[in-house]
């Protein structure tokens, strides 16, 4: 059934401006915000807004710690990249089980959806509980503390990768499952007619299907990383602290002159993130995120 | 468990429910225009949207605590509104695939059959959209219910949920069991409504579809 052409031109006219009305709301409250918040970041950063005196245009912000910055963004980088490429292996390797296996598949989802609803700050206490060296699992082991593994506090942000990657691979196993769906059945199915053998369905079928998926959600696992100040905060030591604990610290200080360099450091983690969805996004795009 | 953990418990429901108030209809309503495919150029509203899920919201709360310091905004407000547009990406895209996968023409037919715009929407659209609309009501409900960085930056101990009360145990006090508790308080809430709304769907998918 057809409608006449001029009806169909009314109709998609009338949606259209419909649409616009539709998403209006949620895109100024958005842009408000944000916009907002962001410039004030970039005004304070700049000294253009501060607590006490005159606003001044300077870089002191970004200079007077350019140390501690820099310490701040390697260990921000250095959870972040580990705790993506954590998350998306077990992720995809979750995600494989549950699209492969017949049975117990709902119990599997059941267990990611439960991980995703606790918050990230009660994992964070959890694993600290966990795996301090008067933890439950130093208890457990019978291991001295004193030759314990430094998991909490220190050198290496073990405990603060592991809780990042522990609930982000649900996030990206849910995500993964749910691009394959339909698709992955019937095209395995295909494949094994042609006589593929499990691991070509996985890397020729499975794997290209779920790369885009995968792609998408590991960028939200990265600038989430990047973002986060609670897990940090519990399970790492106090120097080098990431991006948004220095931010934290500068900013609730007693040193009110402090803030430009807070702000300062705000932009840098926003940059880092901005700058990881750009090059990432055109990625997704080619996977056939589209699709 | 004594009338702290209680009143933060409250609080902590109220700050979720306030940001699933907002965060929930205008996810509704950007979905079903990202869905339907209403839009003219969606590229740069669906970029809008997907946003904050890229910004850091320590970031975002620092900004706007600067700047409700100089307008006189209650911190209440701008809590809840910061945690709105962080939950903001979640509904509208629970929803945009809950209407990918709905049928406008139903829509369509109900207005022939004589019912207005609302009631089609109403009576047609979202009792079919239910599962979505009320997965997006809990994502909306947990960004509030779980927030820890943005509390404590804008609300400056002012406002006290239970994350804030976990962080301070967790951090400080080195009293395990009181962490402990207030982490199980925290985390069950959620799990039970999990619990609840999946039975309810698994019963009604047993139930004979069209």
């Amino acid at each position: 059934m057809t409608p006449p052409l001029t009806r169909t031109a009314h109709l998609r006219a009338g949606r259209q401006s419909e649409g616009a009305r539709l998403v209006a709301p949620a895109v100024i409250l958005i842009v408000a915000v944000t916009g907002t918040a962001i410039g004030a970041v970039v005004a304070t950063s700049l000294g253009l807004l501060p607590l006490v005196g005159q606003p001044r245009l300077s870089a002191d912000g970004f200079t007077a710690l350019a140390g501690d910055l820099r310490a701040a963004t390697q260990e921000s980088l250095l959870i972040a990249i580990a705790a993506t490429l954590l998350a998306a292996a077990i992720g995809l390797t979750i995600a494989t089980t549950i699209v492969r296996a017949g049975h117990g598949v709902r119990l599997v989802v059941a267990l990611a959806v439960t991980v995703l609803t606790v918050p990230h700050l009660v994992g964070a206490a959890a694993t600290g509980l966990l795996l301090s060296d008067v933890g439950l699992a130093q208890r457990w082991s019978g291991i001295s503390p004193a030759s314990w593994p430094e998991l909490v506090g220190g050198r290496w942000p073990w405990a603060t990768v592991l809780e990042l990657a522990w609930k982000e691979s649900a996030f990206v196993a849910l995500v993964v499952t749910a691009s394959l769906g339909r698709r992955y059945a019937d095209l395995r199915e295909v494949s094994v007619v042609l006589g593929a053998a499990p691991r070509a369905q996985w890397w020729r079928v499975l794997l290209p299907l779920a790369a885009p998926a995968l792609a998408s959600s590991s960028l939200i696992v990265f600038v989430y990383s990047l973002g986060t100040y609670e897990v940090a905060r519990l399970l790492g030591r106090a120097y080098p602290e990431p991006l948004p604990v220095m931010a934290y610290r500068l900013f609730t200080g007693i040193d009110v002159t402090a803030r430009p360099q807070a702000a300062a450091t705000a932009v840098v983690a926003t940059g880092l993130a901005l700058s990881a969805a750009a090059i990432t996004l055109p990625l997704v795009r080619r996977l056939g995120a589209d699709r | 468990m004594d009338t702290g953990v209680i009143s933060a418990l409250v609080h902590s429901g109220l700050l979720g429910t306030a940001v699933a108030l907002i965060a929930t209809p205008l996810g509704v309503m950007a979905g079903r225009a990202l869905g339907w495919r209403l839009l003219r150029r969606p590229a740069l509203p669906s970029i809008v949207l997907l946003g904050p899920v890229v910004l850091a919201p320590f970031a975002v709360a620092m900004g706007l605590d600067v700047v409700i310091l100089r307008v006189g905004i209650p911190e209440e407000v701008a809590v809840v509104l910061v945690l709105s547009v962080f939950a903001l990406p979640y509904t509208t895209y629970t929803m945009r695939a809950t209407y990918l996968a709905l049928d406008p023409d139903l829509e369509e037919q109900a207005r022939v059959l004589g019912a207005s715009p609302r009631q089609a929407r109403h009576r047609v659209t979202l009792p079919a959209a239910t599962a979505g609309f009320v997965t997006a009501t809990g994502l909306a409900f947990l960004v509030g219910w779980s927030d820890y960085a943005v509390t404590l930056l804008i609300g400056g101990g002012q406002i006290i949920t239970t994350p804030i009360l976990i962080g301070s145990s967790a951090a400080g006090s080195g009293n395990d069991a009181l962490t402990s508790t207030l982490a199980v308080s925290t985390s069950l809430p959620p799990l039970v409504a999990l619990a609840v709304f999946t039975y309810a769907a698994s019963r009604r998918r047993t139930a004979p579809r069209s």
